[in-house]
């Protein structure tokens, strides 16, 4: 009698055509076992073994007035008293409104998320309508901007906005700053993207933005970005691990990074470090332009030899832009040596082309160059000098390749600072 | 003809034509694991119960199923233009009537258990038809869901729902 009453039981609450549809069922208490649990095999198991206990609670709070909610019972279909039901379409297994929203089109599947938080839990978790409805979606970019005060009518506010290059459209979405994970939770958006680039602008990079960012791309399912740029950001509050942070949830993938206009950097921001933590045989451009380093002018960003050699030893070579860093003119040189013997195993590439620019950096002088330069046996001309950059082209002895040197002398004020100092 | 009598919750016979059975995947696996097919096998002395189907609820199954007789069941799981399946007129009107209330729930969560496929697909794209081009606070209203979120969680739910299109 017993096991046929289990039996009966489970196959109330777990329909034939049931299919593993939450594997990940969590966090909300909208998912609801409690329902389940009600009027169950188990709800009575575990209602005998407290029997006694919970009938004397029972009397003592019927004697103090403390009336017990008597459960609702749940049975779906021969509980003669369901017609009581005053919402019925809660009352069906996740199986089946799983089965009623992948009739839908993407866009009420999705609205259906705003119904209440059992509707909400089932759209973002269920795996079939993960495999039919919502589907990743592919952005070219996702850019994250600061608006600027007079735009957004005095409040501090981020713009997120994608831009899809296929299908031609862009979309944002206006969240109020300091961008707070709590709050303003992303994770089924970014459960449906597939992030290409990703480009922080005219903002203060600070941890909050980092952890922010990081922890909605930890809801795409696959995470790859082929670049990052951070443009116009305030790096005064910025740590060196801020930007170690970020790295170490995208830096992999990265093709290109940028990072341009940064203001309030400080030396131990960009590093050597930062880098060693990208994969070096993909980068194809690595750019560090128009630093402004906070404090004292004439000291430059800690990133140097170490991550030209990485390069070097990768035989990889990206496309370089170099502003107040650290590297010295022997290291450049190799660099460009390096690149044009890596030319001479290619048969397929005639003419080759590399670009590296370098400026401000201290440790580069023109006056040197050409004597490195010759040293290592490269033919080297300067192809036009203006008042604050000189171009040189760079070629082999016998290649057809040639390396474009462009290299920005360290303003003059800043050397007679130097020199006094 | 080959009738088969199903016994519902409330002890209530229904002699069912043996075709009919057909379309449910439940019934007819235990017909066939039970030899009820088998000619010395007496199937109207053996009454099939469904405990889990109220005998109104299974005479509008048996209902729909004859109006269905000699449709194609689907096999398998097509979930490719599940967006794109039609209800059609005899079956709108059949839904109807007790659409928001637990009547059709029942008629759905019986479709579900006896394995009705082409039933339960009508069913589910019926109440699915009813939330076309609502926002979240109506379809809340037609269908007598409690508001669980403030304002503001509703407010960046929706948000967060259009920038995710």
């Amino acid at each position: 009698m017993i096991s046929f009453q289990m039996e009966v039981n489970h196959l109330r609450i777990a329909p034939l055509t049931r299919k593993n549809s939450f594997p990940s069922a969590r966090k909300f208490s909208g998912l609801d076992f409690r329902k389940e649990f009600k009027g169950s095999v188990l709800e009575r198991k575990a209602k005998n073994q407290r029997g006694i206990i919970s009938a004397i609670i029972g009397r003592i709070s019927d004697w103090t007035g403390l009336s017990r909610k008597t459960p609702r019972r749940h049975n779906l279909v021969s509980d003669s008293q369901s017609d009581d039901v005053q919402c019925p379409i809660n009352e069906f297994p996740c199986e089946i409104l799983v089965e009623i929203f992948s009739k839908l089109d993407r866009t009420s599947a999705v609205k259906c998320r705003e119904v209440c938080s059992k509707w909400k839990v089932i759209v973002e978790d269920s795996t079939s309508l993960r495999e039919s409805l919502l589907t990743t979606k592919t952005l070219s970019r996702l850019c994250i901007r600061g608006v600027p005060k007079k735009e957004s009518g005095g409040k501090k506010m981020v713009e997120m906005r994608w831009i899809d290059y296929d299908t031609q459209s862009c979309k944002a979405i206006i969240i109020p700053y300091p961008l707070n994970i709590n709050t303003n939770p992303l994770f089924f958006a970014f459960s449906l993207f597939e992030i290409q680039r990703i480009i922080i602008q005219d903002l203060a990079f600070t941890d909050e933005i980092v952890h922010f960012l990081r922890t909605n791309l930890h809801s795409c399912p696959s995470l790859s970005p082929v670049q990052l740029t951070l443009n116009n950001l305030d790096f005064s509050a910025a740590k060196s691990l801020t930007l170690h942070h970020l790295l170490a949830a995208v830096g992999k993938s990265l093709e290109v990074i940028e990072i341009q206009s940064a203001y309030g950097i400080r030396p131990l921001d960009f590093t050597d470090a930062h880098v060693s933590q990208l994969d070096v045989n993909k980068i194809r451009r690595l750019v560090v332009d128009k630093i402004r380093l906070s404090g004292c002018t004439n000291r430059s960003l800690l990133l140097g030899d170490h991550s030209l050699r990485l390069f070097i030893s990768a035989n990889n070579f990206p496309t370089l832009v170099l502003d107040r860093c650290n590297v010295t003119t022997a290291v450049v040189c190799d660099y460009s040596q390096e690149w044009l013997d890596s030319a001479q195993f290619d048969e397929n590439a005639v003419h080759r082309h590399q670009v590296c620019t370098v400026k401000r950096c201290h440790r580069v002088k023109a006056s040197h160059f050409e004597d490195e330069c010759s040293k290592r046996r490269l033919n080297c001309r300067r192809s036009s000098v203006t008042r604050t950059t000189t171009i040189y082209n760079i070629q082999s002895e016998h290649g057809h390749d040639e390396f474009t040197f462009a290299l920005c002398p360290v303003p003059v004020e800043e050397k007679k600072e130097e020199m006094t100092n | 003809m080959v009738l088969i009598t199903l016994v519902s919750s409330d002890e209530q016979n229904f002699p069912v034509e043996r075709e009919l059975l057909k379309q449910s995947g439940t019934i007819e696996t235990l017909i066939v694991n039970m030899n009820l097919d088998d000619e010395d096998t007496d199937a109207a002395a053996m009454p099939i119960p469904l405990p889990n189907v109220k005998g109104d609820v299974l005479e509008k199954v048996i209902q729909w199923m004859e109006h269905h007789k000699g449709d194609p069941v689907k096999e398998g799981d097509n979930e490719d233009n599940n967006a794109e399946i039609v209800v059609p007129q005899w079956d709108d009107d059949f839904f109807k009537p007790a659409m928001y209330g637990s009547k059709h729930l029942e008629l759905t969560v019986a479709a579900s258990y006896l394995d009705i496929k082409n039933l339960l697909t009508l069913s589910c794209k019926a109440i699915s038809n009813t939330f076309k081009g609502k926002t979240g606070p109506q379809i809340r209203e037609e269908w007598g869901v409690p508001n669980e979120f403030t304002p503001e969680e509703e407010e960046a739910i929706r948000k967060e729902n259009e920038w995710s299109e």
